[in-house]
């Protein structure tokens, strides 16, 4: 139980301090420990116990849920630097979770592998005007052992389908059960000439590792699992890094600055705690894996006259090169019931569209499932009305009763790199903390809608084959809401023109190191957490190398 | 009122994992969640008076609804008392909407006055001449509609507890229960697709 865990004096110097516990802090957390080492995980958010997870969407989206107040997290957005940024108003355009586990407690846990095309895209491509498109400066084949790791040690299910990467291990549990919809893209694409495979998911269809199968509530998108089943950090790694005794997460602990020593190296790392006092936490090293809008942030806050434009940010590219995912949605309603409020998000997916073709003109590859609507709440309120519905009245109320008719085949594809898309401090906005507010600035890529709009004519073509008696592709508009972060402090081999090396160090400060969504070069195809977790599982072996070799 | 037993009992969480590990991990906290399902929708929501709307405002909002997702064969949003879900919400969570939805409240109250010269609230308008104000609201003025259109969806299908979705109304709408536990097959297309019955007894 949580009360025999460790606790470390703020002044004693730690070996680690991690910022954030989500899906790359939870696993860097319980590898550093079990590597021998002291770590203070630090969450801005609470410790949650799965019993306080609740079926309440109006918790959830509204009321300081996972994602916590508006009033508390403001942050804003534009599409273009000379625009006024709006503030989110009413509901979040930057969703992430904030309590222990991060957005690995609310995520709908679909773990698709990179594969090796991802690493060496802009070799085999060439430029991309516009872009700073850029090989990785890993290959799969680096990361492969620990995507296993991943599969086995944070629990994923599934089975291998056509067109996987090569991997050296099976699942450790078959796939979920498939649902209606499921059946439906399955035997759609097959009509329309498609392969599809069971959905490889972050959430266990038989117990492993001590923990709970699934019993199919269908209250995983958006929601935290009350009995485990999902692969969330906090069901995963979290319970593993306490019981070494050398990892304290210490929750309710915001973040409002990393400190450096006049030598450059980092020294502490300042925070209000629970009671909004100011503590400061000594360590050897900091890892950030704050999340890809959280982790530039903090850098930004941390600058110093040795670091004008923020810590780690000699390139200049810390909080550029944001990307998203972008998911075209159609949906498709059929005759008898699906009954898509049951399970999980999604059971079949078609990858056939995964590589990008330049003989389709434009850059982008993806891939499309099959998923339900997120919940009750979002097909009443925001799901509805469908194209051609009214908003109210009796054609509202006989569209409503549709809910258990319909799914969505949705897409998941590419962002492109670009440096005028990023993450910095609003002038104004300010939150519950004095800290500067988050800031977007984000335009889609011509292509990254193009693909979206290619994706969906696919998935169009599917349903209908499906015997859909009605599909609705909603249109391909601007992004405006995202719970993807990636790419604000990439990684690569030239200290100009990325934040950390191939290690997840920082170019500028020896004791610093990044992993999370900020590292990936380029986007994937729309699920990343998998390849977040890997290169987390990666990131501290070689941190563990460099400290026992006194590297650090 | 008719809230569903909890389908998941002790005995369920035994039976869904061959690890005593998890299930011992599993039986702490089974009374807890079972309890947290449970306690859904427990009040009756008639007679109990707004905190937040004036009675004014709460008749009109409850009518709007009404229209809204009217009431037919089957009760809509009135029944539902979305209405009770909207004033608590917009005395607490959503406090930042009161005004604007107040304005606009004001503003179908006047044009409900003006209309028949006689200062007939909204709310005893006829249902006709309530559809040709709210045409002309959701035209000029969006924003009251659309929060008001999504507080009024909110309260229909949001978890009881939050004072709306009177009996599990908006969710028996939409056809959706919230029983925590499932068994494959989920629907008529997956019927034929799960050969071995997963463990245990199905209880869809």
């Amino acid at each position: 139980m949580r009360q025999e865990t460790v606790r470390f004096p703020p002044t004693e110097e730690v070996d680690f301090v991690i910022v954030g516990s989500g899906a790359a802090g939870g696993v860097l957390a319980k590898e550093l420990s079990s590597n021998g080492f002291s770590v203070v995980v630090m969450e801005q958010g609470p410790y949650l116990r799965p019993f306080q997870f609740r079926h309440d969407e109006v918790e959830t989206y509204l009321d300081g849920g996972l994602v916590g107040r508006l009033s508390d997290h403001p942050h804003s957005w534009r599409a273009t630097a000379d625009q006024e940024a709006t503030p989110a108003f009413f509901f979040p355009s930057l969703f992430y979770a904030k309590a222990v586990g991060g957005s690995s407690l609310h995520f709908a846990a679909n773990y698709w592998r990179f594969r090796p095309v991802d690493f060496r895209e802009r070799s085999l491509l060439g430029s991309i005007p516009g872009t700073t498109f850029a090989d990785w400066p890993i290959t799969y084949d680096e990361l492969e052992p620990y995507y296993a790791k991943v599969d086995w040690e944070v629990g994923v299910s599934g089975e291998p389908g056509p067109g996987d990467p090569p991997r050296s291990r099976g699942y450790p549990v078959p796939p979920m059960p498939i649902k209606s919809s499921g059946v439906l893209l399955r035997d759609g694409a097959a009509r329309a000439g498609y392969t599809s495979k069971p959905a490889p998911l972050a959430i266990l269809s038989r117990p492993h590792n001590e923990r709970a199968a699934c019993i199919h509530c269908g209250f995983c998108w958006g929601q935290a699992c009350e009995i485990g089943a999902k692969s969330s950090t906090l069901a995963s790694m979290i319970p593993v890094a306490e019981r070494t005794g050398r990892c304290e997460i210490r929750d309710r602990s915001v973040v409002t600055r990393i400190e450096t020593s006049p030598q450059g190296r980092v020294t502490r790392v300042v925070y209000l705690d629970a009671e909004g006092v100011e503590q400061a936490q000594s360590a050897r090293a900091v890892v950030l894996a704050a999340n890809g809008a959280e982790t530039p942030r903090l850098l930004f806050l941390s600058e110093t006259s040795r670091h004008p434009d923020g810590l780690a940010n000699s390139s200049g590219f810390v909080g550029k090169n944001l990307m998203f995912n972008y998911n075209p949605q159609t949906w498709a309603r059929f005759s008898e019931p699906l009954n898509e409020y049951k399970s999980v998000v999604a059971t079949r997916v078609v990858m056939d569209f995964y590589e990008s073709d330049p003989r389709r003109g434009f850059y982008g590859g993806g891939g499309i499932d099959a998923r339900a609507t997120i919940g009750p709440l979002f097909w009443a309120a925001i799901d509805n009305p469908m194209p051609g519905t009214a908003s109210w009245g009796p054609d509202l109320k006989r569209q409503l009763a549709m809910y258990n008719y319909t799914m969505s085949a949705t897409g998941h594809g590419t962002s492109l790199p670009r440096e005028t898309n990023t993450i910095t401090l609003d002038p104004r906005l300010v939150d519950a903390w004095g800290r500067p507010a988050i800031r977007v600035t984000y335009e889609d890529h011509p292509d990254d809608l193009a693909f979206a709009a290619f994706l969906q004519e696919r998935a169009v073509e599917i349903m209908e084959a499906a015997g859909a008696e009605r599909v609705d592709p909603l249109p391909i508009a601007p992004s405006t809401v995202t719970a993807h972060l990636l790419g604000t402090c990439r990684m690569g081999d030239d200290p100009r023109a990325s934040v950390v090396d191939r290690y997840h160090r920082t170019h500028d400060v020896p004791n610093l190191f990044i992993c999370d969504g900020s590292s990936l070069v380029t986007s994937g195809r729309g699920q990343p957490t998998m390849t977040i977790q890997a290169l987390a599982f990666r990131a501290a072996d070689h941190i563990t190398d460099f400290a026992r070799r006194g590297e650090i | 009122m008719s809230a569903e037993p909890p389908a998941t009992t002790r005995r369920d969480f035994l039976q869904l994992s061959g690890s005593a590990a998890a299930s011992s991990w599993l039986l702490r906290f089974a009374p807890l969640i079972a309890a947290t399902q449970a306690c859904a929708s427990e009040a009756r929501r008639e007679g109990r008076p707004l905190t937040t709307l004036t009675e004014r405002e709460g008749a009109d909002f409850d009518a709007l609804s009404a229209r809204i997702v009217p009431t037919d064969d089957t009760p809509g949003a009135r029944e539902a008392g979305v209405v009770h879900f909207a004033d608590r919400a917009l005395g607490s969570f959503l406090a930042d909407l009161l005004p604007l939805v107040r304005a606009g409240l004001g503003g179908m109250h006047e044009r409900a006055a003006a209309l028949d010269g006689r200062g007939t609230a909204f709310a005893d308008l006829p249902e006709a001449r309530q559809d040709e104000i709210i045409g002309v609201v959701e035209g000029e003025d969006p924003e009251f509609f659309f929060f008001a259109r999504t507080l009024v969806l909110f309260g229909l299908v949001a978890n009881p507890e939050r004072g709306g979705n009177a009996d599990q109304i908006g969710w028996r709408l939409i056809g959706f229960e919230d029983r925590f536990r499932y068994e494959p097959p989920f629907g008529y297309y997956d019927r034929n697709e799960h050969g071995n019955p997963a463990e245990g007894e199905g209880d869809r």
